[in-house]
């Protein structure tokens, strides 16, 4: 392969580099700054808020400009709506996150510099693993974002529970990172064995559709395998069980960045893969999606019922929002598909609002976790409690806040879906979505209506934590008010997935084991 | 009707609300109360003046394609349902907006000098901007759903100024009658959307009205139940029977809140809300009498309470009442530019009226009772002038502003295609009431000899006024119990009064009588021409000629002198008669004292019985028994699945790897088997 070949377009890579380069940067200023870890801090949060900002503009402006795909770096690399999107909104919770990480990291008086870099390099794999055009760019995209999360959910070093946190991520972690592997070895032998052995999505998922409807075991199994390592990440039950552990260990920045971006990445790769093209009902695992989605929404919901932790009910809560995202997957239509990036971008915003509200009001040795740490809080910090307040209503699907539009679109599209239980499957949703009212609004009822009994903490507030509450509350209410230009732009972006498909559909027809299309690049390999 | 977009249009709404946000945020701790009303009052003059720019730019275009439109927005958009926050100006919405922004900058800038030293003064201009901003979105939005959120909007607002002296208990009672009595309005025109949009496919008003342009459409029971259920909405808003209640109420807010929403514009929104939607209520002929009747009885009942009471203000509100009902006559009659008319004139003099009153009120040191009041004439003369001129716009004057729009809504009374002759006696009795209350007030308030306060009056008023502290004083009017001699406002004041007075003079010639001076004299109609084309309703043929226009021209201004003599024979000629007809005649009069004892039945018939019922039936039985029984088993039941989903939650990895491989079998297996 000669490097004209590799079609070097770093144009498209530019948010992925500037994450990086941040990265390094961070780590140089822990040895050549010459000032108290204090200011270290700052410049460091500083770097990285900046950094993801400049490389979320950077995607949305520049890169969100031209519609349409394009591929590069040897057909690995795409760039297309589905990946502007979402890394808008990975980039978006990684600027957040890093201002949240100022404020523990000072009550814990860690250096950052490792942290933070951690931090910009996870955020670096997901930017990677969103715009994987291959599935060996995914496995190297999924891996990149997560050994610094396993790292990071352990920072807290001298606590055993964290390092518990740490430890069964990465085992855990590791073993879904292998069914995964497996998978993609698989579907590489089912590539072979159709003629033309490859790990290209669009080689795979054109040759699945072509074997179709008498699809070999072997793709069924690689299938589910690859599938499965994708919701490993999502926490869709059954393999949900590390994340009310995990969530609850790690430092609260870090559960806000793990519960929304990785999430947004993983939903990425699984469009990616799965969504529009029939591949998942040729796979059959549209069935399996179906158990997935059913289990997965009970069971976040039910069990996040009976927590007394604050962060562990957000835990199962953020499970039980992975399964009404994952109901737009198993729609399947361009409606659900839309849903599905609309609700990825609420549920990022009003969840961050969410946390960075129990950062404001924690402190050292005196952590918010416990329901009964909130009580009277509305007297104490009104501002705060307001916007803790306002995201559980969200979180809820209260109008008109953002996550109640995102609850429409996902229900609305399984409802007109057209596949057997549809309709059961929505009512489902809207009664579990009805069960987590209770929870919910027990953190408003607290903060509210019960007098305070500890003393107010005396503490410094954080500008910067303060600062990715206020936007991310003002998210939440913004995109509420006017959901329908949101939806729009998720739309159009979505689109991208429908136009690759349909880009593979000739292919098919043609039935040749030849050169198959993803763009209007020529032929490559 | 093709528009062409424009990007001003947002800014108008959005001024004012940049400045209700400036002054609710900042206002408290950072804003001096100079830097307050210069934020409101300039908000309000960059709307107004922005409208203004509008306006013109609309006279520039052809009349047929009269229209400006911006897409701020999208807002809803599900399936075939499309709700953007749109705005769109046209002839009708482009009136709405300069009587909007151009009246409420005058009562913003007579506000400075009212409520001159308030402790809330911040707060009361950042409601004063919330309204007008509420009020715009209500005008200019281009679908029902933002003309509902302006709806709702307004009567927010009105809710928070009826209440603003809320430490006294009567305030705040006020203001939550109206916003209850509201509430059940809101409900039937949030139910008249629906019902349209089920019918229409759409609730944009462009796709409305285009849909029933021409032939008469297929589903018209479901349009008739749709015009009602908004008609609700509109009683509710606009104060029609049975929803009146609540506005004479709602004059325990401070004078400018009443002359601007209470007045001038909010109560209005009914009538506009019709003319928006002429199309509908052009098909709907069911729902077209409702209104025509409606309209009449309240212009007539409503008339007849002010005709003895004593409060300046009340009277003032009853006649409001009174003369939303004549603008619902139009509205029914079919004359919906006649009605847009009267609506125009009667936000002129009734805002210059509210504004009088307000400043004879300060004046007069709090005090409302006209008995007290008397030959003030003397001390203030512009206060005087002003409200004089308005007097003679509302009893119908020739060539005041309200002669004209008057008569012409009583000549479609009689003379429209859909009009009666009932509706139209209905409708000249309250012109009548009318002259002969406004000119009582005249010679009770600045004719005659100055009766002046009696000093336990005069120190009551001092302390308990309105809580609010010192406020609408400038210190000039005798604190401490000696005779004091009342005094002209300031300037703040008088100048608005000047203007509006003005325009109560001749804001009639927009709308000269067509059947007499030709078609081209009434500009208002060929204004509106456009956007009412569609629902054309004719006079009967017998009301063709000048002649019968002439002669019921005539026969008004018989009517409303008529009045006025009386009123001079009683307060004048014979001052002691009022009080021997109220013994003579104690059964009625008491009556009409105690505005037919409204409130009293709607407390026995509604309030009572729905407070009852809810707590000995819906709570004490359903509520408890039922409903409380089966969430209870229900969430107990959740919460025990939740709490044995728990023990299934370890913390032992290997268990956690377990349940992965073992989930990961079934799926390969399941899915396999059934190959």
């Amino acid at each position: 392969m000669t490097p004209n070949d590799l079609d070097l377009r770093w144009g498209l890579m530019v948010p992925e580099l500037l994450v990086l380069l941040a990265g390094v940067l961070v780590l140089l200023v822990d040895t050549t700054v010459k000032a108290p870890d204090q200011d270290r801090r700052g410049i460091q949060t500083g770097i990285s808020t900046l950094a993801c900002l400049a490389a979320a503009g950077y995607t949305a402006v520049v890169l969100g400009s031209t519609s349409g795909t394009r591929t590069g770096f040897g057909e690995l690399f795409v760039v297309d709506g589905l990946a502007v999107w979402f890394k808008s909104v990975v980039l978006l919770s990684a600027a957040l996150a890093s201002l949240m990480s100022e404020r523990w990291l000072r009550n814990h008086r860690l250096t950052s510099g490792g942290f933070i870099a951690l931090l910009l390099f996870s955020t670096a794999g997901m930017l990677y693993m969103v715009s994987a055009a291959d599935l060996v760019m995914l496995f190297l995209g999924l891996e990149i974002m997560s050994i610094p999360l396993y790292v990071l959910a352990a920072s807290e070093r001298r606590n055993a529970r964290a390092v518990e946190a740490g430890l069964k991520y990465l085992v855990l972690g590791s073993l879904a990172t292998g069914f995964l592997l497996f998978g993609i070895s698989l579907l590489y032998g089912f590539t072979g064995l159709m003629g033309q052995p490859s790990t290209c999505i669009a080689d795979v998922v054109a040759a699945v559709l072509r074997s179709a409807p008498d699809v070999p075991a072997l793709a069924v199994g690689g299938g589910i395998l690859l599938f499965v390592g994708m919701v490993f990440k999502v926490g869709a039950v059954p393999f949900h069980m590390w994340t009310p552990d995990v969530y609850e260990g790690s430092p609260m920045s870090i559960t806000a960045f793990m519960s929304v971006a990785v999430k947004a990445t993983a939903f990425a790769a699984i469009l990616r893969v799965f969504g529009g093209s029939g591949v998942l009902e040729a796979l059959r695992l549209h069935d399996l999606l179906f158990a997935l989605c059913a289990l997965t929404m009970v069971v976040g919901n039910v069990a996040a019922l009976a927590q007394s932790s604050v962060k562990r009910m957000l835990a199962w809560s953020s499970v039980a929002h992975a399964g009404y995202i994952l109901l737009g997957v198993l729609a399947g239509t361009q409606d659900g598909l839309a849903a599905v990036l609309f609700y990825s971008l609420g549920y990022a915003a009003m969840n961050i609002a969410a946390f960075g509200v129990l950062v404001h009001l924690s402190e050292k040795g005196h952590e918010v976790e416990r329901l009964d740490q909130l009580r009277g809080i509305a007297t104490r910090v009104p501002l705060q409690a307001a916007i803790l307040a306002v995201s559980m209503l969200s979180l809820m699907g209260m109008p008109p806040l953002v996550g109640f539009w995102g609850k429409l679109y996902i229900f609305r599209a399984v409802v007109f879906a057209d596949f057997p239980g549809h309709i059961a499957i929505a009512v489902l949703g809207v009664l579990m979505s009805a069960v987590s009212a209770y929870y919910y609004l027990r953190v408003v009822v607290v903060s509210y209506m019960s007098d305070a009994t500890a003393p107010a903490p005396a503490h410094r507030p954080s500008f910067g934590n303060g600062l990715a509450t206020a936007t991310a509350a003002a998210l939440t209410v913004l995109i509420g008010l006017a959901p329908g230009a949101f939806l729009a732009l998720a739309r159009d972006s979505a689109e991208s997935l429908r136009a690759s498909s349909a880009a593979v559909a000739p292919a098919v027809d043609a039935s040749t084991a030849t050169a198959v299309a993803v763009s209007p690049q020529p032929p490559r390999r | 009707m093709q528009a062409s977009p424009s990007n001003l249009l947002v800014l108008i709404p959005l001024l004012p609300l940049v400045g209700a946000i400036l002054n609710g945020v900042l206002g408290r701790r950072f804003l001096k109360p100079a830097a307050v009303h210069t934020i409101a009052c300039g908000a309000m003059a960059g709307a107004a003046l922005l409208s203004w720019a509008v306006f013109f730019q609309l006279v520039g275009m052809e009349p047929e394609g009269r229209a400006l439109s911006q897409e701020v927005f999208a807002w809803i958009r599900i399936g075939s349902f499309h709700a953007d926050y749109a705005l769109w100006v046209d002839p009708l919405s482009a009136v709405m907006c300069l009587i909007i922004t151009n009246i409420g900058f005058l009562i913003h800038l007579y506000s400075v000098g009212y409520m001159q030293g308030d402790p809330s003064y911040y707060r009361f201009f950042a409601y004063l901007n919330l309204f007008v901003f509420a009020m715009l979105n209500l005008v200019m939005g281009d679908n029902l759903l933002v003309m509902f959120f302006g709806w709702e909007g307004v009567g927010l607002c009105s809710y928070l100024l009826i209440g603003f002296w809320f430490s006294e208990e009567a305030n705040a009672v006020a203001g939550k009658k109206a916003f209850v009595t509201n509430r059940v309005g809101d409900f039937g025109f949030a139910l008249g959307t629906m019902l349209l949009f089920a019918a229409l496919g759409t609730v944009g008003f462009q796709e409305i009205n285009h849909q029933l342009a021409g032939a008469a459409p297929p589903s018209k029971g479901l349009l008739e139940a749709a015009a009602l259920l908004l008609f609700l909405g509109a009683c509710g808003k606009s104060a029609q029977i049975p929803l009146y209640v609540w506005l004479p109420d709602a004059m325990a807010g401070p004078t400018p809140v009443s002359a601007l929403i209470h007045a001038a514009t909010m109560v209005t929104a009914g009538v506009y809300m019709i003319a928006r939607l002429n199309g509908l209520y052009f098909h709907a002929e069911l729902a077209s009498q409702v209104v025509l009747w409606i309209g009449a009885a309240t212009a007539l009942f409503a008339a007849t309470i002010g005709l003895v009471q004593n409060d300046i203000k009340k009277v003032l509100a009853y006649s409001t009442v009174s003369q939303l009902g004549f603008m619902f006559v139009a509205m029914g009659a079919g004359a919906y530019a006649t009605g847009m008319f009267h609506l125009m004139t009667h936000a002129f003099f009734k805002a210059c009226l509210f504004l009088g009153s307000g400043s004879v009120i300060m004046a007069m040191h709090h005090e409302q009772d006209m008995r007290y009041y008397g030959g003030l004439r003397k001390f203030m003369p512009w206060t005087y002038r002003t409200f004089l001129v308005a007097t003679l716009a509302i009893a119908g004057v020739p060539f005041f502003a309200g002669f004209f729009s008057k008569d012409e809504i009583l000549l479609w009374a009689l003379g429209s295609e859909r009009g009666h002759a009932g509706a139209w006696l209905l409708a000249s009795a309250a012109a009548l009431c009318t002259a002969f209350y406004m000119f009582r007030i005249l010679h009770m308030t600045f004719w005659g000899e100055y009766r002046g306060l009696p000093p336990e009056r005069l120190h009551a008023h001092g302390h308990d006024d309105h809580g609010g502290g010192g406020h609408g004083g400038d210190g000039g009017h005798g604190h401490g119990g000696g005779a004091f001699v009342p005094k002209e406002s300031p300037w703040t004041v008088t100048v608005p009064l000047v203007v509006l007075a003005a325009l109560s003079a001749v804001g009639g010639f927009l709308g000269l009588p067509a059947g007499l001076l030709g078609h081209h004299a009434n500009l208002l109609e060929g204004w509106y021409e456009p956007i009412f084309a569609h629902s054309h309703v004719s006079l009967q043929h017998a009301f063709h000629n000048p002649g019968a226009e002439a002669g019921l021209m005539a026969l008004s201004v018989a009517v409303a002198a008529a009045g006025i003599a009386l009123s001079f024979y009683l307060y004048r000629t014979r001052p002691a008669l009022p009080g021997e007809l109220a013994k003579r005649f104690a059964v009625p009069y008491r009556v009409l004292l105690q505005k037919y004892s409204v409130d009293e039945a709607y407390e026995a018939g509604i309030i009572r019985p729905i407070l009852v019922g809810s707590r000995e039936v819906l709570w004490k039985v359903v509520d408890v028994v039922a409903i409380d029984g089966l969430v209870n088993l229900v969430g107990g039941g959740l919460k025990a699945l939740g709490r044995g989903l728990g023990r299934l939650q370890t913390g032992d990895a290997q268990v956690y790897a377990m349940w992965m491989t073992g989930g990961l079998t079934v799926a390969v297996l399941v899915t396999i088997a059934i190959l």
